[in-house]
């Protein structure tokens, strides 16, 4: 099948081509979006039944897309970075005529009529549709099996959940299947499933790319942005979806500039902190996350960066000033059907979501107090003099299915990480994959920028991809079919 | 068992509920309560501010 449409120039296997190198590819007449697309529907039919990270496959639309993508650039028209490539929106994100559910009863059967702004401006990048991905219920809940569908398993251990909300991207992406998703991140929901599947997850700055269109589940924590395969593709997806948008006042003005032209940039000259007391003395933070951490700075000195040590406020004060915000704002989306139809949410969902009621005004009003001033505060002891922050995402590897039991709760809410805190603040965070811990599982590290800089943020974590390359292995179970 | 400080935060929880009209299954009760209780312990380190420099100027 894939022989038969193999390009002439095309690689061993039409997954490994960055978006970079697709694009070239598709412009230069050695491969079309067609064959690209047929090749992405393959991998899924072959190894999505085991992965589900789907919960609907776009066959027609994509193909039809990609069919329009090929006429278009044989006229000579080119609609930037994503012209013909496929990629995937996890599943609280509206295509006007395609269902989304949210992975909840509640939505099963809603159909929207509109796109969302960010489905929008890939459809006119050109991009190529091919379904949506699955997520924890309403992009929070759990890894739970009482909802529409099952949830996504870790493509490097099936015992292993891909971790959350945004589960079926970083299974999707990890697996090959797609090279980017279009994912949110309200605690950390983009960057752990990114962190837990060896794959890059980027929260752009808050504003910097518009929620209309996407079920909210925070309104002031919420954030929207590429999981990709590699630095590169983030940056090619976060280039067609970013910018202001009429339609959502959260979104900013700031110019957006040429994401790609930056990349190549190096580190020399940047200063970088870094902020050890956070996880480093934390018992729950594995051994091999903090030694990845200190090559990753070793790296960047290398390179002609600037390492200092920082000291940041306690990180249990990000985590809470995040978690309140989010219970509060979280039980204000779901109120009316908390009410009325508390047997329609998951398990998991309704035991997250229902204790936000207790926030009152006073408390909901401090958290917003302490988070003027934890944001400034990063400003100031950070961002005053250094471009980039470099911490951890995740504490640890991806947890077992096993330890989220039926009884909420479970011994711990889910991976330790430590993404909120920039969910507080809306400062641009990346979660960079470096390889592997002891366990076989990937590990990585997250990077932070200043507002609406994500160029350097993206500058910064391709020097890193570069440099710690050893991640770039398909998982075992799979890597014989990609070599196909 | 629980504590009497555990007591009352679930007679809070439950003045919360009945005053918003809403019924939590008996069965999500106990997973809800856990949640509530640890929003709780946020909310008091939120008020005590401990390590908070509020004395900051802003914009600085």
């Amino acid at each position: 099948m894939l022989d038969a449409a193999a390009p002439r120039q095309a690689p061993a296997s039409l997954s490994d081509l960055s978006i970079r190198e697709a694009g070239a590819l598709l412009r230069s007449g050695g491969l079309t979006s067609a064959e690209l697309t047929r090749h992405a529907l393959a991998m899924i039919e072959e190894l999505d039944p085991a992965l589900h990270a789907f919960v609907l496959v776009t066959d027609d639309v994509a193909l039809r897309r990609a069919a329009r993508a090929d006429r278009e650039l044989e006229a000579g028209v080119d609609r930037g970075p994503l012209h013909g490539i496929p990629y995937a929106l996890k599943d609280i994100f509206d295509a006007r005529g395609i269902p989304t559910t949210n992975v909840s009863w509640l939505t099963a059967d809603h159909v929207p009529s509109e796109d969302s702004t960010v489905e929008s401006r890939l459809r006119a990048g050109g991009g190529v549709l091919l379904g949506k991905l699955t997520t924890y219920e309403f992009a929070i809940g759990g890894p739970s099996f009482d909802l529409p569908f099952p949830p996504a398993r870790n493509p490097w251990s099936e015992d292993h959940v891909p971790s959350g909300s945004s589960s079926g991207a970083g299974a999707a992406v990890a697996a090959g299947l797609v090279r980017v998703a279009i994912a949110s991140d309200t605690s950390g929901s983009t960057r752990g499933p990114a962190f837990h599947c060896g794959a890059v997850g980027l929260k752009p700055t808050y504003g910097r790319v518009s929620g209309t269109g996407a079920h909210p589940l925070s309104s002031t924590m919420d954030h929207f942005g590429p999981l990709a395969w590699t630095v590169g593709d983030a940056a090619a997806a976060l280039q067609v979806i970013a910018g202001a948008d009429p339609a959502d006042p959260r979104t900013s003005d700031v110019p957006v500039p040429d994401y790609a032209a930056g990349l190549s940039g190096g580190v020399d000259g940047l200063r970088v902190a870094h902020s050890p007391a956070w996880y480093a003395s934390d018992a729950a933070t594995m051994p091999d996350v903090v030694a990845v951490i200190e090559q990753a700075l070793a790296v960047l000195d290398r390179l002609g960066a600037t390492v200092d040590e920082v000291e940041l406020p306690a990180y249990g004060l990000f985590n809470a000033c995040g978690r309140v915000i989010m219970a509060a704002e979280a039980f204000a989306v779901h109120e009316d059907d908390l009410r009325r139809r508390p047997r329609s949410f998951g398990r998991f969902t309704y035991q997250r979501v229902m204790p936000g009621a207790g926030i009152g005004a006073a408390d909901l009003q401090r958290a917003h107090d302490v988070r003027r001033q934890l944001t400034r505060a990063l400003q100031q002891r950070v961002f005053g003099r250094h471009d980039v922050l470099v911490t951890a995402c995740g504490q640890t590897t991806a947890a077992r299915f096993a330890d989220f039991p039926e009884d909420w709760p479970p011994p711990r809410l889910a991976n330790d990480m430590q993404t909120i805190p920039f969910n507080v603040t809306g400062h641009p965070a990346l979660s960079l994959p470096t390889g592997f811990a002891g366990n076989g599982l990937p590990i990585g590290l997250q990077l932070v920028g200043r507002p609406f800089d994500e160029a350097t943020l993206l500058r910064v974590a391709a020097a890193l991809e570069t440099e710690l390359g050893q991640r770039h292995r398909r998982p075992p179970a799979l890597a014989a079919r990609h070599d196909e | 068992m629980t504590s009497p400080d555990e007591d009352a935060v679930e007679r809070e929880f439950a003045a919360v509920s009945r005053r918003l009209d809403i019924d939590v299954p008996p069965d999500l009760l106990g997973g809800v309560l856990h949640g509530y209780r640890a929003l709780r312990e946020m909310t008091a380190l939120l008020r005590a501010g401990d390590g908070l420099d509020e004395t900051e100027p802003p914009g600085a």
